[in-house]
């Protein structure tokens, strides 16, 4: 098994990876909506990833899932209450997204979304209560597993929340890809034309 | 062949090719996604592996957590909520124990002096901002006449700012910081809530007041003032506790 250190900077790497996608898709999709040739690149782009979005996805929540177990597990890390929650929101995904892409199911991502509306911001809210003291709820350390204190911190900012939160975030992109993609590949056809 | 059979040959053939270029399209775009991905982790591994690899942080003393003696009777666990505290006037039990640091035998029990003893998390945010705090106020001399001993508790070198004695060291604290065992013994010998754990003796030993959390400056001035005087001492309503 690697060392915490290593597994740490390993995450990091994927992190910030994820991040930067996350960044580019919204400046993507900004522009998306002022200019057409961007919303043509960008319905191109979500297409070419569609077919592999939902297993890219399973992906992701399999290995956030498997970080996450083996910093409880294998580090030592007892989670505190809010990681446990994000964890209630991330852990289900393997499944959901696994099942999904066994079943070449595509409207997956309208499961999927949920559990990312939820774990995002509470993977932000986790975040801002290690690093901002107003959202601390007292002026103190509990004694127990206090959400205030991050187990780590790299480049100033990246902690096992911040982590998590890409992790969602990065789901949610997959899955846009999905709807915007899939539905280039397979625009709504008008009532009249199913029905018949 | 009439002209029919061939265009209707002709419309099979450009969907056949159409079909296999949307096939090589979907190859080429399955081969440059899982390419782009092995890529990201192939370097996310040499990145793991080479930045992991440099100088490490503060060096660890032996003394970061060592057995404490106890001597007496614990005081009851301190809530903040609890007013007036059932702690205050029970004598402070004794504690036996080394120095963080140099791994020196420091005391803490009662010396006829007015003293403070403080228990702090290396990996405590608000242990982190307080600590400085009361080493300015060290510097201005609000300590004077009160003997003040810190207890390394809480700690865990999994955690961030490990190990204590270098963080303290790194603060300029002045005063003789005691190691708790792995178990707590001293904290929970004095009935430690949170960190950080104030506990103001009077002169006979007996608790003069507990507190938990960031105390403001001027509520440390007020509460040592009426330490070193003898009077109430304001921490007795744990009002601070909660206090940002």
């Amino acid at each position: 098994m690697p060392g915490v250190k290593v597994t740490t900077n390993f995450f990091l790497v994927l992190t910030l990876v994820a991040d930067a996608v996350v960044v580019v898709a919204l400046v993507a999709a900004i522009a998306a909506l002022v200019s057409p040739r961007a919303r043509a690149a960008v319905v191109s782009f979500a297409a070419a990833v569609a077919p592999q979005s939902v297993l890219l996805a399973w992906i992701v929540a399999t290995v956030a899932t498997l970080g996450s177990l083996y910093y409880s597990e294998h580090a030592g890390f007892v989670p505190c209450e809010l990681c446990w929650y994000q964890r209630i929101v991330m852990y289900p995904l393997v499944i959901v997204l696994g099942v999904a892409w066994l079943r070449r199911d595509l409207q997956v991502w309208k499961t999927v979304l949920v559990f990312v509306v939820i774990g995002a911001p509470l993977s932000l809210y986790h975040w801002l209560v290690e690093r901002v003291p107003a959202f601390a709820e007292s002026s103190s350390c509990s004694v127990t597993v206090p959400c205030t204190t991050p187990y780590f911190e790299k480049l100033g900012f990246v902690t096992l929340a911040w982590m998590a939160m890409s992790g969602f975030l990065l789901i949610g992109v997959l899955m846009l890809c999905t709807v915007v993609g899939s539905r280039a590949y397979h625009p709504v056809e008008p009532a009249d034309t199913v029905a018949a | 062949m009439s002209t029919k059979a061939q265009r209707r040959a002709e419309a099979i053939a450009q969907r056949k090719r159409a079909a296999d270029a949307a096939a090589a399209r979907q190859r080429r775009n399955r081969l440059a996604l899982w390419g782009g991905l092995a890529v990201v982790v192939v370097v996310a591994i040499i990145v793991a592996v080479v930045a992991s690899g440099g100088g490490d942080s503060a060096k660890a003393t032996s003394f970061e957590t060592h057995a404490v003696t106890v001597d007496g009777t614990p005081l009851p666990s301190y809530d903040a909520t609890k007013s007036p505290d059932p702690g205050v006037g029970k004598t402070i039990p004794t504690l036996e124990g080394v120095s963080v640091v140099n791994g020196k035998p420091v005391t803490v029990k009662p010396t006829g002096k007015p003293q403070m003893v403080l228990f702090v998390a290396h990996w405590c945010p608000h242990c982190q901002a307080e600590v400085p705090r009361l080493v300015d106020l060290a510097k201005q001399g609000v300590f004077d006449g009160v003997e003040v001993t810190a207890v390394a508790t809480g700690t865990n070198s999994a955690y961030p700012n490990y190990p204590p004695s270098a963080w303290l060291q790194r603060v300029n604290w002045p005063f003789p910081v005691m190691a708790d065992s792995p178990q707590f013994t001293a904290a929970t010998a004095y009935g430690l809530s949170a960190y950080p754990y104030f506990v103001l003796v009077n002169p006979d030993g007996t608790v003069a007041a507990r507190a938990t959390g960031e105390v403001p400056i001027d509520q440390v001035k007020a509460d040592l003032a009426a330490l070193k005087a003898g009077t109430s001492i304001p921490l007795s309503s744990g009002a601070s506790s909660s206090a940002p």
